[in-house]
Formats: structure tokens, C-alpha cells, sequence
């Protein structure tokens, strides 16, 4: 009877906080904040366009991925629809050309390996992948990992991801058994909604942080979580220019990428791993680029490293190449002013576009890998 | 795997239903397979580097107890554990250290090492270490089988964070196969229950986030709110590793087996030498029996005393991680210990339970320990004194002071009080709550404080320990 008891009031207990926790998240209308977690969705949203070809059509496919350098949402052209009329113009043949724009922002090279398959499902004629140098001085850990991701993952792909720097976004065995499980057990609308209530409850963590951190009054009257950002946010930037990195923000960003890393770094091991899964799992040809970077502010800056940037390059050149996939480096394509912001987006104006100046290194070589197959 | 996840929740409740579902006979290798899975689920690799170490501990003991020159083989096994334990953990930390110098002399650079350190690998070897000791010495029996040597090593509650076993703590224990008793059953869901409160509840939602903040960019904030920061790390790493442990000593019950307590009040210590009676018990036991009394422990006069005191607490320091901060958070401890037994002029430290009348004494040393926390904390050397300067000259008076932080760090002082009381009248509390009605608050209880631990762990939170 005491058992009994003991085991009822527990469950009770148990259900009610959970219960009156989504309760709260509901009536404060806490939404989830990582963006990522519609990867899948909008993914396939954005892939739709090349994936629902006509049975017989002769037209080229390209999958474009990438973070914000290539999404440049709210932008009236982007990279991809500059591409797809540089290699249209290119390639006036009897092969039309689709390019559509697979990028998000804040999406990371984990991002890319754990959904391979979900875009090669799309059955693209070639993938091209935007490679942001500033992914290689990230701290996975603490940006936006998304090991939930790891549910597309097939088994069958699961030894070769435990031999890679997993490790580095808190990704474990059994994270992977269970996210995987989740999928399996209640598809991928009971991943979805696992994924969003742990994300809602983390945003509501965030929130419970702020209002613990607040509690100051006088000098800092901002409560402590806004003005560290505020001084976070002030380091980060150049005095007196917002649109510019100060040396600290240069060197968080491309601080190792102007030191030079080896094939080793794990950010380019599983840049390697996703193009091979790409090129020998799928037999789809892919196209690596290093987007532009702001190399004439870093020389103003002073922190300019031509040997050690040289490095990085050649190593990210050789995990591509050595796995089957094409390589372009466009790190010094544009002066300064072809830089709109702080973070090294593109500006997009009559003197310099950016996304326009991309699509036309690009184009033949894309157009050579298209008709290559 | 953290205990406060879902997926150790469901490999938990597996695990509890195999084990207490078959004859005690079989328990053994139940854990023992259990054990290895719960290692593997980590990086599967690294089980591998596990049972490698294993294997060759067990293979010198076993020469060792055969052999006629015992001693050379205890000697290969500490080289080898020890070599082990400095790839894995100090490889990078050396390359670093000596990378400057070789550039400046040689012109050469040290290959850069990225190398991921095996969970739990300071605690197994530490714990394989004292196996070969104690055997060595004759206080302990060999263990039995392979099977019996690894299950004592890679027993999965305490294998990634402690407490760090004695053979004659666990090695009975193995050979029955454990005892699952109502009593021990109880005491494991409330130990996992406190010790989910603290970790997930206090550690990583109360603490944590403010601790963070100060210690990532110190200077920034006011100087009360540095102050506060100190004290709020100093619980944040006590809750983190004792919610940890009785979590780990938790399970164990479950499972039919007793883990010795690893924290006991801590804060609530009258001088440096009783701190380090009560913080983290099983590692200061190791280190006094096997690294302070075979330097000579206080057999060889005072300033003897002195030097081994420091270097055992110098490498207790390097034992937490390989940089700098943790050798000179370890050797300003060992300093501490010296400077103490100067001034007491070698009294015997007061034992028994503190009073009202240690107040002083106590709240002298919680202060000390927070100062050393500083170096233990701050992302180096350079922000360990940036915090110091900020605490020293700081404008106390008219500065804001932190309230709710404030009243945090309070009602950690408070449950620290509670946490002895509780232990010294355990008795009284279990019998308070053997009602109809205490049953029905206990399970409730439970359930809240599981409730709220799934809640809070939305949002992650690392277990500190881990990284050591």
C-alpha cells in the first residue's frame, strides 16, 4: 500500500510540474529560438524546386548550402539567383538551369553531414557548398549546435560519424540512439515537437537567467546578462564603426584561420566527410568555395597573417579535393567596401554586389561540373 | 552520458530491471556489460583505450603477486597508468607550455595535439593505481578473475566522476553480488533525488548562469557583484560534484551496492585540513595514503612536513586539469596547509562536529577556500588577478550589490547548515516520514524535484567533473 502510494504521489508531482511548466511556456508565449531545428523543413521547402522536376527534363539542378553569407535573405538577389543566370548564360544549350538556395542562417558544417542524405534526396546535379572561414574559429560548443539533427542520420552512416570530432557539439553515442529512437518511434513530428519543448524550455531558461541577473539597480541598470552584452557587443566592434570587427572580433572570428590549421581541424574533417558522403555515397559532384572574407580590413587591422591564411586554405583545398569534390577560393574577392556589415555579409549596391561578383567566379566552374556529370 | 538526461534515464531503468531481476550470482556480469556499454555510448573507441589500460594493470598484478621481485612490476604499473594518464591529459599541456620556449631556442614549433580526453580517465586511473598499491602492501586481496578487476574499475555509477574506490570498499561487495534492501532501495531514490536538486536545480539554473557571466569577462561588472560571483562558484562547483556523487552513491543503492561518501559539508570546515577532510574525500584519502605518507608524510620533521605538503597538493591541483591555473590553485592550497601548521604550531586539527563558537573559525576558512577558487575558475592567470584587483579596490559602498544573487549564495549557506543536520539525524527524518501521509510527501516530493530536474535540464549544463 505505502509502495503504492509512494509511486502515485510521485507520478502526480511529476506530471503536475511538467504539466504547469508547458502551461507557463504557453501563457508567457515563450517560442523556441533555435532556428535550426526547421532545418528539415525548410530545407526540403527550398530543395522543392529542383527535387519536383518533369519526368524527361534535361534542366541542371544545383544545390546551393550555406550559412547567412549565402542566404543574405531580404536581399533582392541573392548568390543563387545570380548564379543561375551566370551559368544559364554560360551554358545556352538545350540544358536549362535551377539553383536553388539551400542556405539558412547560422547553419553549420555538422548541419550539412548530418542532412546529406535529406539533400541528396532532392537528386541535384551538383551541390555547392559555401564554406564561411569564420566556421573554422567558431566554438561549436557554445554557438548553435544542433546534435538533434543527427536523426537523419542513416545507420548505416553511424560508424563513420562516431570517428569524427562529434564530440565538439556534445554529440555522443547516445545522443545519436537517441534522437534516432525518437524519430523512429514517432516520426519526425515527434521529433520536431521533442526538439521545440527542450528548445522552448532552454528559451525559457534564458528568460529565468535574465530576470536572476537583473536584479541590480544603480550603475547598472541594464541588470547584469544585458550589460555584459552590451560590453560583449562593444569589444567585438570597431569604435566609432559598428560595420567593422575591432581586433578582439576579428580575432575571435579568424583568429585561427589566420594562424593556419591543418586537415586535422575538426570543422574541416567534417567539411571532408560530407563531401565524400556527397561524392561516393550519392555520386553527386560537389563544389567547395571559401567565401569572401574581409582580408583588407584585417591588414588594417594589422592582424593579417598571408602565410598562416595560406594554410588554412590549402588544407581546406586538400580535404576537398582528396574526397572527390572541387575547390574555389574566393577568401580576397572583394575590397572593403564590398562588406556591408561587421559580421563580413555582402553589400549589394551599383559599385560593388558581392553575391553578383560570387556567382560569376563561379559560373564556369560550375558549368564545367555540370556538363562533366 | 549525464545522469540528469532521459537517455541514462531509460539505460537506468534497464539496467535496474535486469539487475534486480536476476540471482545475485549474475549480478557481476550484468554490471560488468552494463559498465562497458555505459562507457561506450560515450565514444566508442575510447572503450577500447579502457579495457587496454585494464588489461595491462591486470596482467602486471597478476606478475606482481607471483612474482619474486613484486616491486618492479608495482613500478611498470604506476609507469604505465601514469604514461597513459599523460598522453591522454597532459600531452597538450606540455606541447603548449614548451612551444614558446622551443621557438625561442630552436626555432621549432611542437606539433599541435588535438586530443579529446577520455571520460573519466584521472578517476579510473587513480583508482586502478590504488588496486596495485593496496594489493602490493597486502591490504587487499587480489581480485578473483578479470571480469571481477574490471567490473571494480569501470563500475558505471562512479567510473567517470567518483568517488574513487578502495578495493576493500567495493571488491566484498562485487563478490556477493550486492544486497538490494527496502532500506538501501529508499536511501538510493533519495540520494538521486538530492542529488539532482543540487546539480540541476542549484548548480546549473541558480549559479551557473551569473558565475559564468563575471568569470567570462571580469572587470565588467561592479565589485560586489564580483564578491558574489566567488561565492556563487564555490557552491556552484560543490552542488555540481556533490549532486554528482550522490547521484552516483544513489544509483549504486539501487543497484544493491554502498559508495562512500565523497563531501561532507565542506564549507562548514574549521581550517584548511579539515577542508580537505570534507571536500572530495576519496581523492584527498588517495593522495594522503598514497603520495603525502610515501614522501614521508610528517615523519620527517617540519619543514619536510612542509615540501611534501605541497607537492602533494601541487599535483592534487594538476590532477583537476592540465594548465596552469590548477597547479597554482593546488600549490597555493599546499601553502595554505604549511602556513596553518606554522600557526597552530602543530595542534592537533579539532574533530568532532563544529559548534556555534567555530562560527569565526568557519567563516574564515569558507573565505580562504573562495579566494583560492579564484585561480581555480578564471580563464587564467591574467583573470584570476584582473578579479582580485577588482575585489581589493573596488567601491563597496556605493556600488549596486546584486540582491537576488545575494539571497542565492544565502540560501546555499542555509541548505549547507540543513545538509548536516539531515545527515546527523537522518534516523529521526525516516522515521518523521514513515506516515501514511510522509510516504505521500516523499513520493511528492521525488516527483517535484525530478520534475523540475527535467525541467531545468532543457537547457543543458555540463557536468564540471567531467572535464578532470
Amino acid at each position: 500500500m505505502k509502495r503504492f502510494i509512494a509511486i502515485s504521489s510521485f507520478c502526480l508531482a511529476l506530471i503536475g510540474v511538467i504539466r504547469l511548466t508547458i502551461g507557463t511556456l504557453d501563457t508567457y508565449e515563450i517560442e523556441h529560438t533555435r532556428v535550426g531545428l526547421q532545418a528539415v523543413e525548410t530545407l526540403r521547402a527550398q530543395l522543392k524546386s529542383i527535387s519536383q522536376r518533369r519526368a524527361g527534363s534535361a534542366e541542371y539542378r544545383v544545390a546551393m548550402v550555406g550559412d547567412s553569407m549565402l542566404a543574405d535573405f531580404g536581399r533582392r538577389r541573392q548568390v543563387p539567383n545570380w548564379l543561375q543566370d551566370s551559368v544559364g548564360k554560360l551554358n545556352a544549350t538545350a540544358h536549362p538551369v535551377k539553383v536553388a538556395n539551400g542556405a539558412s542562417p547560422g547553419r553549420n558544417p555538422f548541419d550539412f553531414y548530418f542532412l546529406a542524405e535529406l539533400i541528396a534526396d532532392a537528386d541535384p546535379n551538383l551541390v555547392v557548398l559555401s564554406f564561411n572561414a569564420a566556421w573554422l574559429s567558431r566554438d561549436w560548443s557554445t554557438t548553435r549546435p544542433l546534435p538533434e539533427l543527427s536523426a537523419w542520420l542513416s545507420p548505416g552512416r553511424w560508424p563513420e560519424t562516431l570517428s569524427l570530432p562529434i564530440e565538439r557539439i556534445g554529440l555522443t553515442l547516445d545522443r545519436i540512439l537517441l534522437y534516432a529512437g525518437i524519430k523512429r518511434v514517432f516520426g519526425y513530428d515527434g521529433w520536431l515537437l521533442a526538439s521545440r519543448e527542450q528548445s522552448r524550455l532552454g528559451a525559457a531558461y534564458w528568460e529565468a537567467t535574465d530576470l536572476l541577473q537583473s536584479a541590480t539597480a544603480r550603475d547598472e541598470p541594464l541588470g547584469f546578462k544585458k550589460t555584459f552584452n552590451a560590453a560583449f557587443a562593444r569589444r567585438r566592434l570597431m569604435p566609432g564603426n559598428a560595420k567593422r570587427m575591432s581586433i578582439a572580433g576579428a580575432l575571435r572570428s579568424y583568429g585561427a584561420v589566420l594562424d593556419g590549421v591543418g586537415p586535422a581541424h575538426p570543422v574541416l574533417r567534417i567539411t571532408a566527410a560530407t563531401v565524400a558522403t556527397f561524392r561516393r555515397r550519392y555520386d553527386i559532384p560537389v563544389l567547395v568555395y571559401l567565401s569572401p572574407l574581409n582580408v583588407e580590413h584585417l591588414a588594417t587591422l594589422g592582424i593579417m597573417n598571408k602565410s598562416g591564411l595560406e594554410q588554412s586554405v590549402g588544407s581546406l583545398e586538400q580535404i576537398v579535393v582528396t574526397n572527390g569534390g572541387a575547390f574555389i577560393d574566393l577568401h580576397d574577392l572583394l575590397p572593403d567596401a564590398g562588406f556591408r556589415d561587421s559580421f563580413g555579409h555582402y553589400a549589394q549596391g551599383p559599385d560593388v554586389d558581392g553575391g553578383a561578383r560570387i556567382a560569376e567566379e563561379l559560373a564556369p566552374l560550375v558549368s564545367h561540373l555540370l556538363r562533366s556529370g | 552520458m549525464l545522469f540528469n538526461t532521459l537517455q541514462f534515464a531509460l539505460f537506468a531503468a534497464l539496467v535496474l530491471t535486469i539487475t534486480r531481476s536476476v540471482s545475485p550470482r549474475l549480478r557481476p556480469s550484468v554490471l560488468l556489460w552494463s559498465s562497458l556499454v555505459f562507457y561506450a555510448l560515450w565514444i566508442p573507441i575510447y572503450l577500447l583505450l579502457l579495457l587496454g589500460d585494464v588489461a595491462v594493470n591486470y596482467l602486471l598484478l597478476r606478475a606482481m603477486v607471483r612474482s619474486v621481485r613484486p616491486r618492479l612490476f608495482l613500478a611498470l604499473a604506476v609507469a604505465f597508468t601514469l604514461s597513459v594518464l599523460a598522453c591522454f591529459k597532459y600531452a597538450v599541456f606540455l606541447t603548449s607550455s614548451v612551444t614558446p620556449l622551443a621557438e625561442a631556442l630552436l626555432a621549432w614549433s611542437p606539433p599541435h595535439l588535438d586530443i579529446v580526453l577520455p571520460l573519466g580517465i584521472s578517476f579510473f586511473s587513480f583508482q586502478l593505481l590504488g588496486l596495485t598499491i593496496d594489493v602490493y602492501r597486502g591490504d587487499v586481496e587480489p581480485p578473483a578473475s578479470f571480469a571481477r578487476y574490471t567490473l571494480f574499475i569501470a563500475f558505471f555509477p562512479q567510473l567517470i566522476a567518483g568517488p574513487i574506490l578502495r578495493g576493500s570498499q567495493l571488491l566484498p561487495q562485487l563478490a556477493t553480488g550486492g544486497a538490494i534492501t527496502p532500506d538501501r532501495t529508499r536511501r538510493g531514490w533519495w540520494l538521486i533525488a538530492a542529488g539532482l536538486a543540487k546539480k540541476s536545480l542549484l548548480a546549473d539554473f541558480l549559479l551557473a548562469p551569473f558565475v559564468d557571466q563575471v568569470f567570462g569577462m571580469p572587470g565588467v561588472a561592479s565589485a560586489p557583484a564580483h564578491l558574489i560571483a566567488v561565492y556563487a562558484f564555490a557552491f556552484q562547483i560543490y552542488f555540481d560534484f556533490s549532486g554528482y556523487t550522490d547521484m552516483a552513491r544513489g544509483i549504486a543503492c539501487l543497484l544493491g551496492f554502498e559508495l562512500p561518501l565523497n563531501f561532507a559539508e565542506p564549507y562548514l570546515s574549521r581550517n584548511p585540513v579539515e577542508f580537505w577532510r570534507r571536500w572530495h574525500m576519496t581523492l584527498s584519502g588517495w593522495l594522503r595514503d598514497y603520495l603525502y605518507i610515501p614522501l614521508g608524510g610528517n615523519r620527517r620533521g617540519r619543514a619536510r612536513t612542509d615540501l611534501n605538503l605541497f607537492i602533494t597538493m601541487l599535483l592534487g591541483g594538476l590532477w583537476h586539469g592540465a594548465a596552469w591555473n590548477f597547479v597554482i590553485w593546488g600549490g597555493l592550497h599546499g601553502a595554505w596547509l604549511a602556513l596553518h601548521r606554522l600557526v597552530s604550531g602543530g595542534r592537533r586539527a579539532p574533530t568532532g562536529e563544529p559548534g556555534l563558537g567555530d562560527l569565526p573559525r568557519i567563516v574564515l576558512t569558507f573565505h580562504a577556500v573562495c579566494l583560492l577558487w579564484i585561480f581555480f575558475r578564471a580563464n587564467g592567470f591574467d583573470d584570476a588577478l584582473t578579479i582580485l584587483t577588482v575585489l581589493a579596490r573596488g567601491d563597496y559602498a556605493h556600488a549596486s550589490w546584486p540582491l537576488l544573487q545575494l539571497g542565492i549564495v544565502a540560501l546555499c549557506c542555509t541548505l549547507q547548515v540543513c545538509e548536516r543536520a539531515i545527515r546527523l539525524h537522518l534516523s529521526t527524518v525516516r522515521t518523521a516520514l514513515g506516515s501514511t501521509w510522509g510516504t505521500a510527501i516523499e513520493g511528492a516530493l521525488f516527483g517535484a524535484i525530478v520534475g523540475l530536474a527535467i525541467v531545468v535540464s532543457g537547457a543543458g549544463g555540463e557536468f564540471i567533473y567531467f572535464q578532470f
